[in-house]
This record gives C-alpha cells, sequence and structure tokens, in this order.
C-alpha cells in the first residue's frame, strides 16, 4: 500500500467540459486513496499547415526551407496552446483546494495523449480521463478519438468520466471469468476507495452453474473484508444486462476488466469496453 | 504489430491527405516511368511497383505520410541484372532484397544507422542527384534542337508556373509542364521527337499475381543474391534517411524497425504484382509534406490514384515527348542535391569533405550507392580513430634519488595508438624501477593490453624492476559490455579522469 502511495493520481485536462468532472473526479480518488495528485495538460501538435502548397515541385534546398516555414508556424501556435493550458491548469488546480490531498502537481507536455501517457505510465496509480475531448465535444454520443488508443497505451486502473461529478456511494463490478475482472475484484478488497460503498458484484452468464460457482469464489474474498456488498446473477446479453442492472439499483460507477482481446480482433466483432463505455452515463473504472 | 495504426493515423488529416495524396500521385507517374527507363525495363514495370509498394507501405510502414514508390536509388542497381538476364530475374531479385529487408528489420539493424554520418548522407543525396541527371544524357546527346527547347521550356515552366497567384499553388507545376509539352508535339506536329511510348509497354490492365518465371536452384539465387542484397542496403538507407528527413519536419516520431519490415514486405508485394523494388522517395516524401500530407491515408491515395490514373490515360501517357519527363527529372536532380554542402565545403573540417566527396565519387564510378555509402563509413570510422589517437599522451617523471622512473599515461590506449604508446618509453634508460601509472588511462581493446605487456617485457629485459599502477581502473573499458555504460555512474567511472 505504501508504495502505491507513493504513485499518482493522473488526471488529463484540456479546454473541453468534462475536463472539471475529471479534476473533481481525480481529486475525490486522490484524497480517498492518499496519493498525490497531478494534472497534465498534453500540447498537441497542429498537423496542418496554414498554407499548404500544392505545386509539387522541388526547389533546390526545399527541405532547408520547409523546416524553416515549419518551425516557425509552429512556434507562435504551441506558445497560444502553452499558455492557455496554464491557464486551464491552475484554474482546475485552484477548484480543489479545498480537498486533504497531500500534493497536487501540474505539468504540460508535448505530444498527443497516447505518446504522453505511455511515457508516464510507471508512475500512475489511477488515470482519471473524459470520454470526450475538446476536439469531440460537439458529438454528443461518441467517445474522443484518442480514448481508444490512449486505454490501450497504459496498463493501469484507467476512471473514464463521462459526465459532471457526483461522489460515488455505489459501484457494480462488471465480473467475469477473466485475469482483468479478478485483478478488478483483488483492488475492490484492498483499495480504501470503496470503504463506505455499496459494492454490488454482477455477473452475466447463461451457464447457471458455473456462474453460481464464479460468483461463491468472489464472495469468499468479500467475506475477508468488511465491505457492503450483495451479488447477482443475471443471464442474456451482457452490455444490456449490466446497464439494465445498473440503472435498476442506481448505481453510481462501473469497474470492469478492459479489451481482454486484441485491437484486430475489435476491429471486425467490435469492442465490449467500447460499448460500455459509450452507452453508460456514470463513470467507469477500467482495470487492464 | 505490422497491420496496427490509430484511426488518427488513416483519417487524421482527411482533407489535407488525399489532396497531397493526388499531387504526390501525379509527380509520382514521370518518376516511375523515368526509373524504369534507367532500369531498363518497360515503363510499366515502374509503374506497377509505385503502386504496389505505395498502398501497402501506407499500411505496414512505419512512418505514416512517407511515400515510397519505385526509385532511382534502386532501379541504378538493377541494370546489368536487367541486361544480363531479363525482367523474371528482376522480379525475383525484388522479391529476394524484400525478405533481407524484412529479416534486417526482426534483427533490428536500423540502429546501424546511426553508424553513417551527416557527410556520408549528403554524399549519398549528392551522389543520388548527379546518377538521376547522368540518367537524362541518353536523351539529351544527339538529338534534333526540338529536344532542346521543350526542354528548357519544361524547366521555365516548372520553376516558374508556381509564381503564378492562385493557379500556381492549386496545380502541380510537373503536370503542367507535362501537358503544355505534350500539346506542342501532338499540335506542331513534330514526330521526330522521342515519347514514353517509344520507351516500351505502358500498363493497360491492373496488375496481376504471378510468380516470377525462373528456375528455383541454388544458381538463380547467387545471380540474384548480390543484386539483391545491394537493393536491400540502398533501400533502407534511403527510406530511413527519408524517415528521419520526414521526423524532422513534422516533429513526430516514427517506428524505424517497422518500416524495415514494411519495406520488405512491399518490395514482396510489388516483385509478385510485376513490380520492381524500390523505397522511399525523399523528394516525394518532402513534396508530400509540403503539400499537406501527414497520415497513412496519403501515401495509399497517392499509390491507388497513380494506377487508376495510368491505367486510363495509359493512351494519351504514351504520346507525353520524353524531354518533358527529362525536364522534371532534373528538377528532381537539383532538388536532390544539397546546394549547401558545396559552400560548406571551405568551413568544414577537411575529414569531412573527403567521406562527403569519397562518397559521392564512389557511388558515381560504380553506379552503385551501396558501395558509396560503404566506402564514406570506413572512411569516417579512421578518420574517428585517428582522431582519438590524438587523446593519449605519457609523462616521464625522473627520480635521480632513488634512480627510478614514473611513466603516467593519460588517455585513449587502443589498436590505433597503441604504436604511439610504445615509443613513448624509453628503453635505453638504465633505472633500477619503473613505474607505469594507467589509472588515467583506458585500455580500450586488447591491442593496448599488448602493447603494455611489450613495454613491461621489454623494460624487464633492460634490467629494471616495473610496477604498474591502476590497472583495474584502465582495463574497465576493456569488458565490452557498452550497454551499461548508459548509466552515469558507470560512464563516470570510465571516463572519470578527463
Amino acid at each position: 500500500m505504501e508504495a502505491l502511495e507513493k504513485k499518482w493520481v493522473i488526471a488529463c485536462v484540456d479546454g473541453s467540459e468534462l475536463s472539471q468532472a475529471v479534476v473533481d473526479y481525480s481529486a475525490w480518488i486522490a484524497e480517498k486513496v492518499k496519493s498525490p495528485l497531478e494534472l497534465i495538460h498534453a500540447i498537441e501538435h497542429s498537423q496542418l499547415l496554414d498554407h499548404t502548397d500544392h505545386s509539387g515541385n522541388l526547389t533546390p534546398n526545399l527541405r532547408e526551407n520547409l523546416i524553416k516555414t515549419l518551425s516557425e508556424d509552429e512556434r507562435a501556435e504551441n506558445k497560444r496552446l502553452i499558455e492557455e493550458g496554464k491557464h486551464i491548469l491552475e484554474k482546475a488546480k485552484s477548484s480543489i483546494s479545498v480537498r486533504s490531498i497531500k500534493e497536487v502537481k501540474t505539468k504540460q507536455r508535448h505530444g498527443d495523449l497516447e505518446e504522453t501517457l505511455s511515457d508516464l505510465e510507471s508512475e500512475i496509480r489511477v488515470l482519471v480521463l473524459g470520454l470526450r475531448g475538446e476536439d469531440h465535444e460537439a458529438t454528443e454520443e461518441g467517445i474522443g478519438s484518442q480514448l481508444e488508443d490512449s486505454i490501450r497505451a497504459v496498463h493501469r486502473p484507467i476512471f473514464i468520466v463521462s459526465e459532471g461529478f457526483q461522489e460515488p456511494e455505489s459501484i457494480m463490478l462488471a465480473y467475469n471469468d477473466t485475469e482483468a475482472a479478478r485483478k478488478a475484484l483483488d483492488m475492490l478488497c484492498k483499495s480504501p476507495l470503496y470503504t463506505n460503498m455499496k459494492i454490488h458484484l454482477v455477473h452475466v452468464t447463461d451457464d447457471q452453474s458455473k456462474g453460481e460457482a464464479l460468483l461463491k469464489q468472489a464472495e469468499k474474498s468479500l467475506q475477508q473484508t468488511d465491505l457492503d456488498f450483495q451479488t447477482a446473477l443475471l443471464s442474456g446479453d451482457p452490455q444490456t444486462q449490466l446497464l439494465a442492472y445498473q440503472d435498476r439499483h442506481n448505481l453510481d460507477m462501473t469497474m470492469m476488466g478492459a479489451f481482454s482481446h486484441g485491437k484486430l480482433r475489435s476491429l471486425f466483432f467490435g469492442s465490449f469496453t467500447l460499448t460500455m463505455l459509450q452507452h453508460n452515463k456514470k463513470p467507469i473504472l477500467l482495470i487492464r | 504489430m505490422l497491420l496496427l495504426s490509430s484511426r488518427q493515423d488513416w483519417l487524421g488529416n482527411l482533407r489535407g491527405d488525399i489532396l497531397a495524396g493526388l499531387v504526390v500521385a501525379l509527380a509520382l507517374i514521370p518518376e516511375a516511368i523515368a526509373f524504369s527507363i534507367i532500369a531498363g525495363v518497360d515503363p510499366k514495370i515502374g509503374l506497377y511497383a509505385s503502386f504496389a509498394i505505395a498502398v501497402i507501405i501506407s499500411i505496414v510502414g512505419g512512418r505514416p505520410g512517407m511515400i515510397s514508390a519505385a526509385t532511382a536509388a534502386t532501379a541504378l542497381l538493377m541494370v546489368t541484372l536487367v541486361k544480363q538476364y531479363g525482367l523474371e530475374y528482376l522480379l525475383a531479385a525484388s522479391i529476394l532484397a524484400g525478405v533481407l529487408q524484412v529479416i534486417a528489420g526482426y534483427l533490428n539493424l536500423q540502429n546501424l544507422i546511426s553508424f553513417i554520418s551527416r557527410s556520408v548522407m549528403v554524399g549519398f543525396l549528392n551522389a543520388l542527384a548527379i546518377l538521376i541527371f547522368m540518367a537524362q544524357l541518353p536523351e539529351l546527346i544527339n538529338v534534333t534542337w526540338h529536344v532542346y527547347a521543350l526542354t528548357a521550356l519544361g524547366l521555365a515552366i516548372i520553376y516558374l508556373f508556381p509564381y503564378v497567384p492562385r493557379l500556381g499553388s492549386l496545380i502541380p507545376s510537373p503536370l503542367v509542364t507535362i501537358i503544355v509539352l505534350t500539346l506542342i508535339v501532338v499540335i506542331l506536329g513534330w514526330d521526330q521527337v522521342r515519347t514514353i511510348g517509344d520507351m516500351g509497354e505502358l500498363p493497360d490492365t491492373l496488375p496481376v499475381f504471378l510468380l516470377p518465371d525462373i528456375p528455383l536452384n541454388l544458381q538463380t539465387l547467387w545471380i540474384i543474391l548480390p543484386y539483391s542484397a545491394a537493393i536491400a542496403v540502398v533501400g533502407l538507407l534511403e527510406s530511413l534517411m527519408t524517415a528521419q528527413v520526414l521526423d524532422e519536419m513534422t516533429d513526430t516520431d516514427s517506428d524505424k524497425s517497422r518500416e524495415c519490415k514494411g519495406q520488405g514486405i512491399a518490395n514482396i508485394g510489388s516483385g509478385l504484382l510485376g513490380g520492381m523494388a524500390g523505397c522511399a522517395m525523399i523528394g516525394q516524401s518532402i513534396i508530400n509534406v509540403k503539400s499537406g500530407g501527414r497520415g497513412r491515408l496519403s501515401t495509399f491515395i497517392a499509390g491507388l490514384f497513380l494506377l487508376i490514373m495510368v491505367v486510363f490515360l495509359s493512351d494519351y501517357l504514351s504520346v507525353v515527348p520524353m524531354a518533358a519527363l527529362v525536364a522534371v527529372m532534373i528538377m528532381v536532380s537539383i532538388g536532390t542535391f544539397n546546394w549547401n554542402s558545396i559552400p560548406e565545403m571551405r568551413t568544414n573540417p577537411l575529414s569531412a569533405t573527403v567521406v562527403m566527396l569519397s562518397t559521392v565519387s564512389i557511388t558515381i564510378w560504380t553506379h552503385n550507392l551501396a558501395f558509396g555509402v560503404i566506402t564514406g563509413v570506413v572512411l569516417a570510422a579512421l578518420f574517428m580513430a585517428t582522431k582519438l589517437r590524438e587523446l593519449m599522451t605519457v609523462e616521464k617523471h625522473i627520480d635521480e634519488a632513488t634512480n627510478s622512473i614514473t611513466y603516467e599515461v593519460i588517455g585513449q590506449v587502443f589498436f590505433n595508438s597503441s604504436e604511439k604508446f610504445i615509443k613513448y618509453f624509453d628503453f635505453k634508460d638504465a633505472v633500477d624501477k619503473v613505474t607505469i601509472d594507467v589509472h588515467r588511462a583506458h585500455f580500450w581493446d586488447i591491442s593496448a593490453v599488448y602493447a603494455l605487456d611489450k613495454v613491461v617485457i621489454k623494460l624487464r629485459r633492460e634490467g629494471a624492476e616495473v610496477e604498474i599502477t591502476g590497472l583495474n581502473e584502465a582495463s574497465e573499458t576493456l569488458l565490452d559490455k557498452y550497454a551499461v555504460h548508459n548509466d552515469r555512474e558507470k560512464i563516470e567511472k570510465v571516463m572519470g579522469d578527463h
């Protein structure tokens, strides 16, 4: 636990509406698990030149001249982005000053979110992300374009925020027979984040007996703690069943294993994780 | 994974990538035809190759936005193979080159590019530019004045058309050149001017999948292997260099190992579709960036659009005068040459200039960029070893009271400085005791150890008692554990006294 308390809760913010919720949730987590909090703003390169030239000819020293033009264009833009980011980070930091977190740091890094996160991976305890960033605010339903890559890049618990902050009092653990789910259960039992929370351990399967055995196994670990929990065995389509259960019991957040399959498989069959993210209004904690 | 790429890589820059892809496709057509002619094959071989390589590399390559296709650098290596054995052997050689590149990728040989100094790179590009220019000379010798007039007009359009307001930055000027020159030749009825149609077959169908028709035996392998190896080396060199240039320009990173494997797969695919081997193109990649292309889609569009255009326009392509192609290639040559390298010759150290010029001259002499680069790399290493030899001295302290001498060795002792090391010792001194203090020296290899042994033996023979101090520190560098030297503590331990 002590080693964990040295690791950081990392919140990724940008100028989007969800950012404030991301900051609030990360502050709540950091306070409860006694880890320091770091607010990160990734400065992305704008990939486009303002004036593209389709003349298609190679003039002498084109490479040198082009690098010069590109770096001049980007310098001004990056300076502006750094300033903007500083402002966002300052605002975020002051908004959570009432919480008793042992340390709050802010950081700006160049590069897209995925790069930034994989560079920092070893320091991360929990990563907090918004479902979509500032580039995708217009799309009501969708998931931000960088989210999947970021989730796949980081092998740490990832907390995904999709609505404004509301302190969670209950949690649903979507449990199944995978390594990630067992890891999630283990965390649930050990982490201070879930004390005082009402826990629902839910398993969806069409094989009744197997499901019961799996739940029995899981209950054993929970009984050793003084957590307040109940279990449920459902049958049918996992996604609809889980969402309906959550709705029925009005649960404040979901915890589940994520991306057990490769990217190629998801390309053809769709990813369970992504659909859950898309249809859930409450925050989701993904365990990798 | 070779197939994985993010949505951002493909669709992150939709409009820019599509437009840039079209510009590049138009620029690729004359180049692909010209490089086929350099290699001595029908234009369709280069066009199929450019299509296959661009499309495949857009999926499996490691550097989004880089353009790969049939290139001059690889085409130059194929000339004798095509002359002596014909097209089928070229296709087989392309496939084998691809296999070698995939192996290189898995062995992480891309890291070897760090041995290529800047002078060698500049030499590589300058040699390439000169060879591209020289390849145009047959089209400019023993021809009528019409060809000179057309080429001059072509060059004028290429360089001046971009200054035309609005249209200039909208329509690629090489395309304007080709259209204008073709119209002139057709309208004025200049039949004596050579056209692309005279150079060989143009594609009129989509490429088909075919195994090269060659005997599969060792004899074939020995014929194609030297060509394949050269193509593989030169292809990877140009590709990795281009990737570095693009990394620098777009300020993003690329996966060099994946690029090596990708180049290999693209060449295998090209060979199986009846195309020749190619690699990344420095000029076209820069044009792509200049035109706003950044993602994988730009390369894909370039390849696909190229194929669509040549298949449907092959009748029109055949009447394009060679003079238009020559003008475009002269532009490519001028754009590839590093013009700064000429004034830099006065300011750079002589060794850098020698390395650059040797790379250029060996390449032009052998028509093989691989030989030029190898020469450059070896020369650069030799110059480096020569410079390091100067970083060694031995100081002699005589203590008359005890009739003893202390030699203090400071600096780098290795194969190149070991003779110099021995020369510092005076074996004629008749003394009782000699101390050799090496704690501020580094013994890099066994030549250095052997030299020290030799000195000790000689001194003992003269009747002196010899003591060596600080040997442990000095021989730290002997251990070939270079990996630990990334550690600051270790580096300071090894290099501490300097």
